[in-house]
């Protein structure tokens, strides 16, 4: 007991001596008072507030805000021993906490704190997003919608708002309950096995958002047939062979978005390699080849590269031109090849293209390539480019192969 | 003469025509180089702004668990990176009512209600300047598609000077929190909300091992109490220059061994701001200060480590740079065996009429907090330049250290207003010059100096004070930035050693220490 009044008046003294030793500011700091005439700690966005206190001084006292967005400075106003602070309209406007400190002499002598919570007046449309734009049919790619729904003064509303996010998929309209939660409300909007637009929209009591859309896209193609279709069966080098796929679909039957190529690869006589591409349309994608102009063999198969691809269908190409005449004229300087005739005796048309290979000294010496006009191909062996000599003639077209040795020129 | 006027007409005439041409071309070619520059295409995607950061709080990611989608390394350093840039223009937009930063990080709606904040202190002319200095993130949420994302920032540490017409009402350090809602807008991260919160608690980390503490008015070292007795540093050859270019530890060392020797325990060396390479501090210069601190410990001496040397800024944009400064040096020197103290700054009081006295005080405040967050164990300190000045912030310091050059009678007198002070007093730096001379024909000779030691060793030991005398050796050139350019000043500041230029020891050697 006796302890216990020596450390009081102890105490005493340590505050007496405190006193006594601080600058006579800091005395008079001590014996403000400042009572708080409203002890409201919550108010609404957009509500008036007007924090009022009751002081024993008439120095002048100035409060000192921070908010969510910046801080501010107050003079007072002043009736008698009361003061009133009016919070300026842009900041009753903000959610967030929001802490003050009465000021005197730069000197804090009063804090407080007060919550200023979001107003219940949700502004239309809802502030909502949906990304990515386009998914993936077969339900394991999706879409997220994130909803920020804000009041009317631009804040984010409290937690724990219910949101219905609904969406719409041919026949289904499926719709969700969710509380809001760090300012946001989410749903990932998964895709259905067919392709087509999902509809994406979110509500919080009568108030909506806009309407997105959706894209699903057709999954990855499965593999397909290949076709083809060719005028004759005839190695004319002039009709052309078509390419063309079935209905490219995905694993979920969803014929395959537009456009996507698809490459046809051909080995004539597991020799040479062809490539045709064609984009699809429908799921059907075509490409074209024109015929050999001697006989072959194709093996031809089509590719979405890396994704999918075709059976391989084998085609034969017969001889369309068995033999020609080779004419030598004027001192064998014009070589006349023809008349070509294809497979029904009939003059081949034009364009088919004939070789003539010109050896001196078993040297080949020029290459000469002329086009079948009216079904004769001719060639001129100038004087200034081939002197008087002998020489040895090739003839190569049309699958024909002929040769005449010592030919001389004049 | 008649012609030779008209020779300098002449010539006059002919330079100036030259001239009036060279300008005429010069400002063709100027027109046409512009008119050739055309819109710089990396400009659309924001690779080619080059921008020097402004401003370096430290950002620390407490976690990035959230439901929607794992977070990218990029994309956080892209979202830490402009949510920064988004504080300091808010911060310059209070300062300097200029919006114009605000409109690339924040958002439309957004942007806004800041301007509204701003235009409200404008027409009130009120001005804030404020910087943050710390940021704690905490992910809660990052969008599927990676355009949205809300994060918690913790106890956001902010100091915050706010102005009416032009005179300070009020300075403050505050904790906050914040939850904020951002997005991705042609390539910038831009704030959509900001909701200031109730801050969260942060569990403290574990305590340090202490080598170096002080109880009372006592400093301890590994638990026995310690007396300083100590000198200030530098190299004959390199004062005010420890750390350049000259650098040799050979001398150093050579000279730690006189410390020693003589009796003496303690140095006080000095870390320069700029030399060091302010907010990125230089590995070489590190591995300078480090390679003396080795040194010290081999010769059994304590160093009193102070830093920013020859920093004058103090300005609140200025902060977070001396921060990364600061953290950088504590960091890699704190684990030293050779440590004794902080000292934070030499001499700050010198600075209060420029920069004035709140804003250096709130510095260094806001800096004895930041090197105890990074070292809670090693004792902090001020060299304040006067006894008179000593208390200040005495109750944020661990160690009271003032300097002393004034008369050697009045002392006792003056230091009488420092006996209430329950902390470790540290003469830190005193002394005289020997610099009779040409310069100062009545100043004091050796013998002068070698007396002032000796009754000042006696009034040291008298009130027990922990002391480090300035300087061990006289200096053959001293920097212009220490004492300005006048002859007589230099010459002052050349003659405090205990050493002469020559290298002999002046009568007062026998005085360095009890």
């Amino acid at each position: 007991m006796k302890s216990n009044h020596i450390t009081y008046v102890l105490f005493l003294m340590i505050l007496m001596f405190g006193f006594t030793i601080n600058s006579p500011i800091t005395k008079k700091n001590q014996e403000i008072e400042i009572t708080p005439l409203d002890s409201r700690k919550e108010y609404t966005a957009g509500e008036e507030i007007v924090l009022k206190f009751k002081t024993n001084t008439s120095e002048s006292l100035d409060l000192s805000i921070e908010s969510s967005y910046g801080s501010t400075f107050l003079v007072p106003d002043r009736q008698g021993d009361h003061i009133a602070f009016i919070i300026p309209e842009y900041l009753a406007r903000k959610r967030g906490l929001v802490e003050y400190n009465l000021i005197r002499n730069q000197r804090k002598i009063y804090s407080g704190k007060f919550q200023i919570n979001s107003s219940n007046n949700v502004k239309e449309p809802l502030e909502s997003y949906l990304g990515p734009p386009s998914i993936i049919a077969g339900g394991i790619d999706y879409a997220m919608l994130s909803i920020i729904a804000t009041d009317q003064y631009d804040n984010p509303v409290k937690d724990s708002t219910m949101t219905v996010v609904k969406h719409q998929f041919l026949d289904k309209e499926i719709e969700n309950e969710l509380y809001s939660r760090d300012f946001i409300v989410w749903k990932n909007i998964y895709s259905y096995e067919k392709s087509g637009r999902i509809l994406v929209s979110a509500n919080i009591n009568e108030i909506a958002s806009k309407e997105f859309t959706l894209d699903v896209f057709p999954s990855q193609a499965e593999d397909f047939e290949l076709f083809a279709n060719k005028k004759h069966e005839y190695a004319d080098g002039n009709q052309i062979v078509e390419f063309f796929t079935s209905t490219i679909r995905d694993e979920f039957g969803n014929i395959i978005s537009d456009g996507r190529v698809v490459e046809f690869s051909i080995l004539k006589d597991n020799q040479e390699q062809l490539r045709t591409s064609g984009t699809t349309i429908d799921g059907v994608a075509r490409g074209f080849m024109i015929h050999p102009d001697q006989k072959a063999i194709w093996d031809a198969k089509a590719f979405i590269p890396e994704m999918a691809e075709s059976n391989s269908i084998e085609l034969e190409f017969k001889p369309a031109v068995t033999d020609y005449n080779v004419t030598f004229k004027e001192q064998n300087r014009t070589i006349e090849v023809g008349a070509i005739v294809s497979f029904m005796n009939q003059i081949i048309p034009d364009g088919a293209f004939i070789t003539l290979h010109i050896y001196q000294d078993d040297r080949l010496i020029e290459k000469l390539t002329e086009y079948s006009s009216k079904g004769f191909v001719n060639f001129h062996l100038s004087e200034d480019f081939f002197p008087k000599g002998i020489y040895t003639m090739e003839i190569i077209g049309m699958g024909v192969y002929k040769k005449y040795d010592r030919i001389e020129l004049e | 003469m008649k012609k030779q006027n008209k020779m300098i007409y002449r010539s006059f005439i002919i330079s100036s025509f030259i001239a009036v041409n060279a300008l005429i071309l010069f400002g063709i070619s100027q027109t046409l180089s512009f008119l050739n520059t055309g819109a710089d295409r990396s400009m659309m995607l924001h690779i080619g702004v080059k921008n020097k950061q402004a401003y370096m709080p430290t950002v620390e990611w407490k976690d990035t668990i959230n439901p929607a989608r794992p977070i990218e390394k990029q994309t956080m350093f892209n979202i830490q990176k402009d949510y920064v840039n988004s504080w300091y223009v808010r911060n310059v937009g209070y300062t300097t009512y200029d919006s114009l930063g605000i409109f690339d990080f924040y958002t439309e709606s957004a942007r806004k209600h800041l301007v509204d904040g701003i235009h409200f202190n404008k027409t009130n002319d009120l001005k804030i300047v404020s910087t943050t200095l710390d940021h704690h993130l905490a992910l809660d949420f990052y969008s599927a598609d990676g355009q949205l994302v809300v994060f918690e920032d913790q106890n956001v540490r902010a100091y915050t000077q706010t102005f009416k017409k032009d005179s300070l009402q009020f300075e403050t350090i505050t904790t906050a929190s914040y939850k904020i809602a951002m997005l991705l807008e042609d390539g910038f991260w831009r704030v959509r909300h900001i909701v200031k919160q109730p801050n969260s608690h942060i569990t403290d980390t574990v305590k340090q091992k202490k080598t170096s503490y002080v109880k009372g008015n006592q400093i301890f070292v590994n638990n026995q109490p310690y007396q300083i007795k100590g000198i200030n540093y530098y190299p004959q050859e390199t004062p005010w220059d420890m750390f350049g270019e000259e650098f040799d530890i050979s001398t150093i060392r050579k000279d730690f061994e006189i410390i020693k020797n003589a009796g003496l325990n303690t140095i006080r060396i000095f870390v320069p701001y700029d030399d060091f390479g302010k907010e990125f501090v230089q590995e070489v210069k590190l591995t300078k200060l480090q390679e003396v601190m080795d040194e010290a410990e081999s010769n059994q001496l304590k160093v009193v480590l102070t830093l920013f040397d020859f920093y004058g800024n103090y300005a609140v944009d200025d902060w977070t740079f001396t921060h990364r400064h600061a953290e950088q040096i504590v960091s890699s020197i704190k684990e030293h065996p050779a440590l004794l103290v902080w000292d934070i700054k030499n001499e700050p009081n010198l600075d209060f009429e420029n920069r004035t006295k709140e804003t250096v005080l709130a510095w260094l405040k806001e800096m004895i907090y930041q090197i105890r967050a990074l070292d809670d164990e090693h004792p902090i300190t001020i060299g304040w330049s006067s006894i008179e000045s000593a208390d200040i912030l005495s109750d944020e310091v661990d160690i009271v250290s003032f300097h002393y050059y004034k008369d050697l009678a009045e002392f006792s007198e003056s230091f009488k207003s420092l006996s209430s002070l329950d902390k470790p007093l540290v003469l830190q730096e005193f002394g005289l010059s020997s610099n009779k001379g040409l310069w100062s024909p009545f100043g004091n000779n050796e013998k002068d100096q070698a007396a002032y030691h000796e009754a000042f060793l006696k009034i040291i030991q008298e009130n027990k004070l922990h002391y480090l005398s300035w300087t061990l050796y006289d200096f053959n050139n001293i920097p212009s930035a220490v004492v300005g350019r006048l002859p007589w000043r230099k010459n002052a500041q050349k003659h405090f050693g205990f050493i002469d230029a020559e290298g002999n020891k002046k009568d007062a050697f026998q005085f360095i220490s009890y």
